[in-house]
């Protein structure tokens, strides 16, 4: 057995950082958590095997999850599921205004949400409503950094988005 | 509204939100030292010092205190080395502490004499003043006096006596005094051999070194008839199993 320490230790930190935004984007297409937890130890698995070849971890990330996920619907042969529809992109599937603002807000998330950890902590309160306490205990910061980070994050949308002409967030509510 | 509960009916009108439910929230911390444990071991990368140091690395984010593997490392090898140092500081306590008791129960069973705590105590002036060190031997023999023409044979006496305490009170437990020694013994053996026509006639007196008093003495006769050399060594094995019975009682 061959312990190669330098390569390890990497993985190690990036499943520390990594492994809570894989387990949700696996969990909300499968909806069951034995079968997350399995793609996810695929996924990383093929992260250690790859780790010379990937730029942006999170990136790279999304991208084999999402063909495991495809994967394992392949394999369950289950006809009751339109694999297409798992990843499909949702805002083309609305028209006119929504499809606009959605848009509109996407672009703005991704003005204002840059930094990688500011994205973790954005996707875990406000796209797979995490608490701030188990959203801290997941990213290894406090509960309070974890709140004030997202003000600060809900701010910046909001100035960004009152640049673009709109006046408060409740407009587009 | 609030900027963060507005953002949250944003992201949930529009679609963006994917939620994940409270008691999967709640697992995935779990999951992710039960993953990574998993996924260590099918790339043969784990060893047991690497998965304590992960431990204490997923420890410390989960208590939102997120530090580098290698500060893990650093930390579990502290940890280690503060451990080994508190067991050694225990064992040599306790190794001193029982030493002060009793011989340890190898020395027992190697047929050394159990015997009762050394004392630990310290001399009393009269004034309620408590002097001076522990007990330093358990045993002292004083060199016997001889009254013979032949001193060799007190000497070879005393030797004898000395080898047959050594093996039953250990080889740090027994002295044999020189002039103007004093160290502080729990007893002290002292006697005399004196002619007697042809025989030898020996005399030990065992002394209590704290309070003085004699608590043994035995008188033993060689008969001109015998090689002295061969009746002093048995009256030497004799006395060291009369002696390790006083001692026993005590």
């Amino acid at each position: 057995m061959h312990i190669d320490r330098k390569r390890r230790d990497l993985y190690t930190e990036h499943f520390n950082n990594y492994y809570p935004m894989v387990f949700n984007a696996v969990y909300v297409k499968i909806g069951n958590i034995d079968d997350t937890e399995d793609i996810c130890q695929e996924v990383f698995i093929a992260l250690y095997n790859n780790l010379e070849k990937v730029d942006s971890v999170r990136q790279w990330l999304y991208g084999t999850l999402k063909n495991y996920v495809l994967k394992f619907y392949r394999d369950r042969k289950d006809n009751t599921v339109d694999i297409d529809t798992v990843f499909a992109d949702i805002s083309l599937t609305f028209v006119n205004g929504f499809r606009d603002a959605r848009l509109v807000l996407e672009s703005v998330i991704a003005e204002e949400v840059a930094d990688d950890e500011d994205m973790a902590v954005f996707e875990m309160v406000a796209i797979h409503n995490y608490s701030y306490a188990h959203t801290a205990e997941l990213l290894g910061l406090t509960k309070r950094k974890i709140e004030y980070r997202y003000t600060q994050m809900a701010k910046r949308i909001q100035k960004n988005l009152e640049k673009r002409g709109i006046g408060s967030l409740e407009e587009l509510l | 509204m609030k900027e963060t509960t507005a953002l949250s009916s944003l992201m949930n009108k529009y679609r963006f939100t994917q939620a994940v439910p409270v008691y999967i929230q709640k697992r995935v911390a779990l999951s992710k030292k039960k993953s990574l444990a998993l996924t260590l071991k099918r790339l043969n990368q784990q060893t047991l010092p690497f998965s304590v140091v992960t431990a204490l690395y997923l420890w410390f984010t989960s208590k939102g205190l997120k530090i580098s593997l290698g500060g893990a490392k650093i930390l579990t090898a502290v940890g280690a080395l503060t451990l080994a140092a508190s067991l050694t500081t225990v064992a040599t306590v306790s190794v001193q502490y029982f030493r002060g008791q009793s011989l340890s129960v190898p020395a027992e069973s190697q047929g050394l004499i159990a015997i009762k705590p050394a004392d630990t105590t310290e001399n009393d002036t009269g004034k309620g003043i408590k002097t001076g060190p522990m007990d330093r031997y358990i045993m002292a023999i004083q060199p016997l006096k001889i009254n013979i023409t032949d001193k060799n044979v007190g000497d070879a006496l005393t030797l004898a006596l000395y080898r047959e305490l050594k093996d039953l009170l250990g080889d740090n437990q027994i002295t044999v005094l020189k002039t103007g020694q004093t160290p502080r013994c729990r007893y002290f053996l002292t006697g005399s051999v004196s002619a007697l026509g042809e025989k030898l006639i020996i005399t030990v007196r065992l002394f209590d070194g704290h309070s003085g008093k004699i608590v043994f003495t035995d008188m033993h006769t060689c008969p001109g008839s015998e090689p002295q050399k061969g009746c002093t060594d048995n009256y030497a094995a004799d006395l060291g199993k009369k002696i390790r019975l006083i001692i026993e009682k005590q």
